[in-house]
């Protein structure tokens, strides 16, 4: 019996992709391509090619490994907090925000070796001469963890949804069948895996939300443990998982706009979906928002000297255009978007979305830019601004991302079919019992 | 050490480097060592070794001038028993007054180090706004006790040696410039590019204290010259510097000189009513500088 969610959430897999979809491919190819060439030059010529300098020693490349550790927080948020809160109307959406949690690490873990000075001699150093004290050293271990746990948090729920594929493959022959039956493990779906199954996605979503909250702290450490002026900031490890789980929620409406109108996946990602995480969006808008004036209002109304050279290069400055157009387009526009009646739809809140995916990106920018461009010294006052080595590289980054999106709905079923017809099972019960589900 | 040491040393690294100043008889005896007596710099380095070969702190060698030092001699003797420093412990004094920002030792720097001209300032000399005018700070590296580049190197690349230099191993470093952007003094520089090597130098011949050959990719700064002091030999800037304004010396010994007069250390700290830069970094820099509106 083929129920009709499988109906729909398999038809990816079996379809010949259409023309857009290998446009898509080779454009995403061709940017990550291009982006190993930058590498390759940056490589031979040293990180001189970048417009890094000893006064910015950096830049784009930090301002890219936060944005993407940002951005996985979104798995976490979704598939995480809304299990343990019994949120039912998460269940079509979970698998889309795993993904994005391990691919948006994959790609920040692909930053790291971008921006060091040696990066062939970084994994033997730090696999025998690692130091405790350092923050970075804490983040090896705390995102290495993290993606490890994400890793896992995706994999499982997929098993009973692998079985099926592996279960429907046509011909029971060939490479995609032989990865569906590996990762299928054996699954029969008897009483004692379903248990398992059950508990061991409860485990992981108890046990992955602090190894996340951990994770972008120490990320947020990098900064706030330096004696440089805002930089070093009590509010910066909170500041920054509130902005990564706003980034996060945000990015996941955008993937799934963009598979709900490849796919016609109309019947899992509903308007009531995105009306849902527009809500979430907003209220992650709204903290963010509060952090961002409680930080600068508290550094901008002291006169201590050393923090108002890159006060002032953030809010009046060279960098007030980013920090404004964080502050209006990426906070205050998806905000009123979301509020207002007439936009708080597909259309609007997917805006919204892009808008804020934008808007982070440039306060990292602003996070990681200017208070190196103002120094600690008058000697070293600079400006930065990236070559096209580094936009090469950041271009790579995103087209991977996106790459792995497309070769993900590919492979396997968007849509965790288990989850949501088990959702379908629940509706009915509550039907029956007069009670509602899910809310 | 030598002569023929550290004049091959001075070739290798392009530096004038003067050996024939006539030593005066006598520059060494007990009365010699008024804190205002003028020596000749091989003799003061002569001098400074042999106050520490006496102590039995240092490998140096030496004749003895000992005579003079009495007290702090005297109390490195019983260093070791008291849990004192049994290394030197190296530090360097600026007088702001007599800088006049000529960038004499900025040239030395670079040349002996190698370094490229736009970007790495090991010493650095710019020009701050004071309370009685403007004047000029030369910024070697502090050598902090509680630095915070060492402390967030996720490798121990960088690291703080028995005299309290604080030295980067080019060999361990992995470029991520944590530490660049740790320095609350902008100290620390990255080799972006390709570096040259020093037609005399192989990579055999590295050392943190040499800190040639330079590699690309990891992080280079200020290191008071350790190689030189390794050879009783005053740093390049100190030597180099046409206004006296840089003083070097070593704290358990308590004596400085500027390339020309001895003092006591403590002396001219107090005298000079010396302040360290960003004190309230908390970081223990070991540069003093002497404020720019005293009249000297």
């Amino acid at each position: 019996m083929v129920s009709a969610v499988e109906q729909v959430a398999m038809r990816p897999l079996g379809e010949r992709p259409g023309r857009v979809y290998w446009a898509l491919v080779i454009a995403m190819a061709a940017l990550v391509l291009f982006g190993v060439f930058a590498w390759i030059v940056q490589l031979r010529q040293g990180l001189g090619v970048t417009g890094l300098s000893s006064s910015v020693p950096w830049g784009v490349y930090i301002v890219n490994f936060i944005f993407f550790v940002g951005i996985s927080y979104a798995g976490t948020l979704l598939s995480a907090v809304l299990r343990l809160v019994h949120a039912g109307w998460r269940r079509p959406i979970t698998r889309v925000a795993e993904v994005v949690t391990v691919s948006s690490l994959l790609i920040a873990a692909v930053m790291i070796p971008a921006d060091l000075g040696r990066p062939f001699v970084a994994p033997w150093q730090m696999a025998t001469s690692a130091r405790g004290q350092s923050p970075l050293v804490w983040d090896m271990v705390v995102l290495s963890t993290y993606l490890f746990a994400a890793l896992i948090f995706l994999l499982i729920p997929m098993i009973p949804d692998l079985a099926r594929c592996r279960d429907t493959h046509p011909t029971g022959r060939g490479l995609r069948y032989r990865i569906y039956r590996a990762m299928a493990a054996s699954w029969e779906g008897n009483t004692r895996q379903w248990k398992r199954l059950e508990r061991s996605m409860g485990i992981l979503a108890i046990t992955i939300i602090p190894v996340a909250i951990l994770a972008h702290s120490a990320v947020a450490w990098i900064f706030g443990v330096t004696p440089r002026p805002v930089w070093n900031s009590t509010i910066f490890a909170p500041y920054f998982v509130v902005g990564a789980v706003f980034s996060g929620t945000a990015v996941i409406v955008i993937i799934m706009a963009a598979y709900r109108r490849a796919f016609s996946l109309h019947v899992f990602f509903t308007e009531g979906h995105f009306v849902r995480l527009g809500y979430i969006l907003l209220t992650l808008n709204l903290v963010y928002m509060y952090f961002t004036f409680s930080e600068y209002w508290t550094i901008g109304y002291t006169v201590q000297a050393d923090y108002q050279a890159p006060l002032a290069a953030i809010l009046s400055g060279a960098h007030a255009w980013a920090f404004w157009f964080a502050i209006v387009l990426g906070m205050l526009v998806p905000a009123a978007l979301v509020v207002l009646p007439w936009t708080r739809n597909v259309g609007g809140i997917t805006t919204a979305s892009v808008l804020v995916v934008v808007g982070m990106w440039l306060k990292r920018w602003i996070i990681v830019v200017p208070p190196l461009e103002t120094g600690m010294t008058p000697g070293s006052l600079a400006t930065y601004s990236p070559t096209w080595v580094e936009w090469a590289v950041t271009g790579a980054a995103l087209g991977g991302l996106v790459l792995i999106f497309l070769i993900f709905q590919r492979l396997f079923p968007v849509v965790s079919m288990w989850e949501v017809e088990h959702d379908e099972d629940e509706a009915e019960v509550a039907e029956t019992s007069g009670q509602e589900v899910g809310a | 050490m030598s002569a023929t040491s550290s004049t091959d040393l001075a070739r290798f690294l392009g530096v004038e480097y003067s050996e024939d100043d006539p030593e005066p008889e006598g520059a060494f005896d007990a009365d010699g060592l008024h804190p205002a007596t003028v020596l000749t710099r091989r003799a003061f380095f002569r001098g400074l070794a042999g106050a520490m070969a006496v102590a039995g702190v240092a490998k140096l060698g030496g004749t003895a001038v000992a005579h003079a030092m009495t007290d702090a001699e005297a109390a490195v003797a019983d260093g070791s028993a008291a849990g004192l420093p049994t290394a030197e412990r190296w530090v360097m004094v600026i007088d702001l007054a007599k800088c006049d920002g000529c960038k004499q030792c900025m040239v030395a720097c670079k040349s002996a180090h190698n370094l490229p001209d736009d970007d790495q300032h090991w010493i650095d000399v710019w020009e701050e706004q004071g309370p009685q005018g403007t004047f000029f700070r030369p910024r070697p590296c502090m050598q902090c006790d509680n630095s915070p580049c060492t402390t967030v190197c996720p490798v121990g690349a960088t690291y703080t040696n028995d005299s309290g230099i604080v030295l980067v191993d080019n060999r361990k470093c992995i470029g991520c410039r944590m530490c660049m952007v740790a320095c609350p003094y902008d100290a620390r520089y990255f080799w972006w590019n390709e570096p040259e090597t020093p037609a005399h130098l192989s990579e055999a011949d590295y050392t943190p204290e040499l800190t040639m050959p330079a590699r690309r990719g990891t992080v280079g700064k200020c290191v008071f010259c350790a190689d030189y002091l390794q050879q009783s030999r005053l740093p390049r800037c100190v030597q180099q510097c046409p206004q006296n304004a840089l003083w070097f010396g070593e704290k358990t010994t308590d004596v400085v000189t500027d390339g020309e007069q001895v003092q006591r250390l403590s002396e001219l700290l107090e005298t000079g009513g010396a302040t360290r830069y960003k004190e309230e970094k908390g970081t223990e820099p070991k540069v003093f500088y002497l404020p720019h509106g005293r009249g000297v």
